[in-house]
């Protein structure tokens, strides 16, 4: 029973953070149907200037979260005046190669300035002891980040099922033409898809990192790898799947960690993520919450 | 008649005399050939081996080898290479012999090496009448983490360049790789440490490195000094020396250490996964058999995993009463920082860096850390206790800093790390020494191979007498965390330069 519980509970943890980045990667999905490959480094990036801030300039945490989050919008936003505006007429594919030539920079330049691999540390937002579940200290962090990644999931459904703006970021990912034909302002869409995009890997990597306790060059994007089997669980397509996709991807590695315990095949769990993705890729590839419809009147 | 008779008397005068010069002879040939480093057994001729005052090795060394130690299970007092630093150089650790600093040039000519590994074009590679060049490659990139620079690695040559001169004349220009604490990376820092013609490479901390690069040692003819590395691979190796304790031997102390102070109580192991730490682990487990020590529950990890919480759980839902982290500093702080917040407080044996003590700060004291080191403690501005019989060396250490490097942060993070890089530098300085003004590295190998003894006070008895060679390390530092006067949580000697401790 013990076991049981701590495999929910850590699923559960684990599967919050994931359920975030997967909802960014949805997000900029769903915005522009390219996948962005840069988009848990951008987390790391925005964490290195909260730990600057934190750290080098002594200001409180609240401070380092807001230099986190603004930071990485400016480069989500950055990136797409940049490149992907450039872009509007080419693939999709062409988009997502361009997010791994960010990733490789943002990698770079984290390593050169930062001090290399050294580890940076990083601090609870709220350092209360946690709660104790089935012999796991759940700090309100992860409880925090928990809560988060239901409320952003929420919202952003909320915001693109209910609001003419949001059917406009559904539409533009659709036929980026006929939505300008229709008066839609594709600039603005496409600045917030990618400056939402960034801005949610933050905050993924914000509640992720004091749990690990410190952050590294590459650190957010191996977590963006579980968010990115997670969106492909939850669909591509789906806001709500996202987060949903999170938690099972967080129980999958959680029970084959335990599972598994005296195995000795290296990194299991990843074997196992892998295995899931495949599975639902092969039986429901449109996810386990599909949205309905691929139209503009798609349900985020 | 009387011809014949003064005839026979002065033969047997003659051979009366021969017998007599050699039953008696100049002095025991094995005790000189130890002292001075030769290994074959032959009688020593030599104006270097004389004029450095070699001295047979029990009473060789600094002032007070006896002091260093403190715990009363060694059974011997030998030592551990002065080299091994958290980052950087390799364990040199090795050392002239009464004297610590002090060469007397030898006044006649240089005698032939007895090695002859290196041809007469290779045997002078990195050594001139004014320079010696030598090269490392260490895990610079972690170098952040540690507060420490590159800069902050040459203070001792710095000084001895400055304030002596060299070494026989000879400046010392040492470089600095980074070998990004990756195997493939270490080959390729090795490969530019060999463009720069080293007369030697040193090798800086890295189970994993140390191997890949000492199979390049060899294919590549390069003189290599290495820090720990398991002896697995090692066998037939011509090029490589490493003066410090195998990661056989850490397994194996560490192991020794369970069964002397917590026998009987519940043990688990988070383990780094690597075939290279992965001896330090059978080792252990040997020791661990042998004394029925229990292990509930056993771990293995990837290199800078991050996330230990399953790890620590597994520990925690098997009871594990003490945990050894065969792991290193970095991940071994977060693996104690991360058990904290599960409220499991095992009592930890660890690799002991201030880098952990001082993250951790008063965790690190509730209960105390402990760890089994191959080099010695260090707390800035702490001469006394178990600091005191090395008090003459940190001094020397804090004043060059002071001097040269004066920005180096000695009390935080990396001083430890600082000081025993300094000692391995101290020790090949006094080794090269040894080698003598006409030093090449057929000689330098003789030095090495033949070396038994003490180099100085912060550094255990080396001796490359035993075993192959190539392999002079043999002793260890137990130690403890303790707060420092300066209020810092730092770690201390409890048991210094032990060979065993059951």
């Amino acid at each position: 029973m013990n076991d049981i519980g701590q495999v929910l509970v850590l699923g559960l943890v684990s599967g919050g953070i994931y359920g975030l980045f997967a909802l960014g990667i949805v997000l900029v999905y769903r915005g522009t149907g390219a996948l962005n490959f840069a988009q848990g480094e951008i987390g790391t990036f925005g964490l290195y200037a909260a730990w600057y801030v934190d750290t080098r300039l002594g200001l409180p945490w609240i401070a380092g979260a807001v230099a986190a989050i603004g930071v990485a919008i400016l480069l989500g936003l950055a990136f797409e005046a940049a490149i992907v505006r450039s872009m509007v007429e080419a693939s999709r594919v062409t988009v997502a190669v361009a997010t791994v030539g960010l990733l490789l920079f943002l990698l770079a330049v984290e390593t050169r300035y930062f001090g290399g691999a050294s580890p940076r540390p990083i601090e609870h937002p709220i350092k209360a002891s946690g709660v104790e579940l089935f012999g796991i200290v759940v700090s309100p962090t992860q409880i925090l980040a928990l809560v988060l990644a239901a409320a952003v999931g929420v919202g952003f459904t909320v915001l693109l099922r209910r609001t003419d703006f949001g059917l406009g970021v559904l539409a533009a990912a659709q036929d980026p033409v006929a939505v300008r034909l229709v008066g839609v302002r594709l600039r603005r869409v496409s600045a917030f898809v990618w400056g939402a995009g960034a801005a949610v890997s933050a905050l993924g990597a914000l509640f992720i990192a004091p749990t690990v306790g410190f952050v590294t060059p590459g650190y957010a994007t191996v977590l963006f790898l579980s968010g990115l089997a997670a969106a492909v669980v939850g669909g591509l397509n789906s806001l709500p799947g996202a987060f949903a996709g999170g938690i099972v991807i967080g129980l999958v590695e959680a029970t084959t960690g335990r599972v598994f315990v005296d195995s000795s095949l290296p990194d299991v769990r990843f074997l196992a993520v892998f295995l899931v993705i495949l599975a639902v890729l092969l039986l429901r590839p449109q996810g386990l919450l599909r949205a309905i419809g691929t139209g503009a009147g798609a349900k985020a | 008649m009387r011809t014949r008779r003064s005839s026979v008397l002065v033969v047997v005068a003659a051979a009366a005399c021969l017998l007599l010069a050699a039953c008696t002879g100049a002095s025991r040939p094995q005790d000189v050939d130890v002292a001075a480093g030769n290994t074959d057994g032959t009688a020593l001729d030599t104006p270097t081996d004389v004029a450095t005052g070699d001295v047979p090795v029990h009473e060789a060394g600094p002032a007070t080898p006896a002091a260093g130690s403190t715990g009363g299970k060694a059974r011997t007092k030998a030592g551990t290479g002065a080299g091994g630093t958290g980052g950087t150089a390799a364990g040199a650790g090795t050392g002239t012999g009464a004297n610590t600093g002090t060469p007397v040039p030898p006044d006649s000519g240089p005698v032939p090496a007895r090695t002859a590994l290196f041809n007469a074009d290779e045997d002078r590679v990195g050594i001139s009448g004014d320079k010696i060049v030598l090269c490392a490659h260490a895990a610079l990139t972690y170098g952040a983490a540690f507060n420490t620079g590159v800069d902050d690695l040459k203070v001792y040559f710095d000084a001895i360049n400055a304030e002596q001169g060299g070494i026989h004349g000879r400046k010392v220009e040492i470089t600095y790789e980074n070998d990004n604490y990756q195997p493939d990376t270490a080959v390729q820092a090795a490969n530019t440490c060999k463009a720069r013609n080293p007369f030697v490479l040193l090798g800086g901390i890295g189970f994993d490195q140390i191997p890949a690069v000492r199979n390049w040692a060899e294919t590549n003819r390069m003189l290599y000094l290495h820090h720990t590395a398991t002896v697995n691979g090692s066998e037939g190796k011509q090029f490589s020396f490493s003066a410090l304790p195998s990661t056989e031997r850490m397994g194996e102390v560490f192991g020794e250490l369970a069964a002397a102070r917590f026998k009987g109580k519940k043990l688990g192991i988070i383990k780094r996964d690597s075939p290279n730490w992965d001896p330090g682990v059978v080792a252990f487990k040997r020791i661990a058999a042998a004394h029925g020590i229990d292990i509930v529950a056993e771990r293995a990890v990837a290199a800078s995993k991050g996330n230990y919480l399953e790890d620590i759980l597994e520990m925690k839902n098997k009871g594990a009463e003490v945990v050894w982290g065969w792991e290193n500093a970095l991940a071994a702080t977060e693996i104690v920082k991360q058990a904290k917040a599960q409220q499991y407080n095992p009592t930890w044996l660890l690799f002991p860096f201030n880098l952990t003590s001082q993250t951790l700060g008063d965790d690190a004291l509730n209960p105390k850390l402990v760890g089994v080191a191959m080099f010695t403690a260090y707390s800035n501005g702490d001469y006394s206790g178990s600091f005191a019989p090395y008090a003459e060396d940190i001094r020397e250490f804090e004043r060059q800093y002071a001097k040269y490097r004066p920005s180096a942060d000695l009390k935080g993070l990396g001083g430890d790390l600082l000081f025993l890089n300094w000692t391995a530098m101290k020790a090949l300085h006094l080794q090269l020494l040894e080698c003598g003004p006409d030093c090449t590295r057929n000689r330098f190998i003789d030095v090495m191979k033949g070396y038994n003894k003490r180099p100085m006070p912060a550094a255990c008895q080396i001796d490359f007498t035993r075993g192959n060679g190539h392999l002079g390390g043999w002793a260890v530092n137990v130690m403890e965390t303790y707060r420092a006067p300066d209020g810092r949580v730092n770690w201390r000697n409890t048991d210094s330069c032990v060979e065993h401790l059951l």
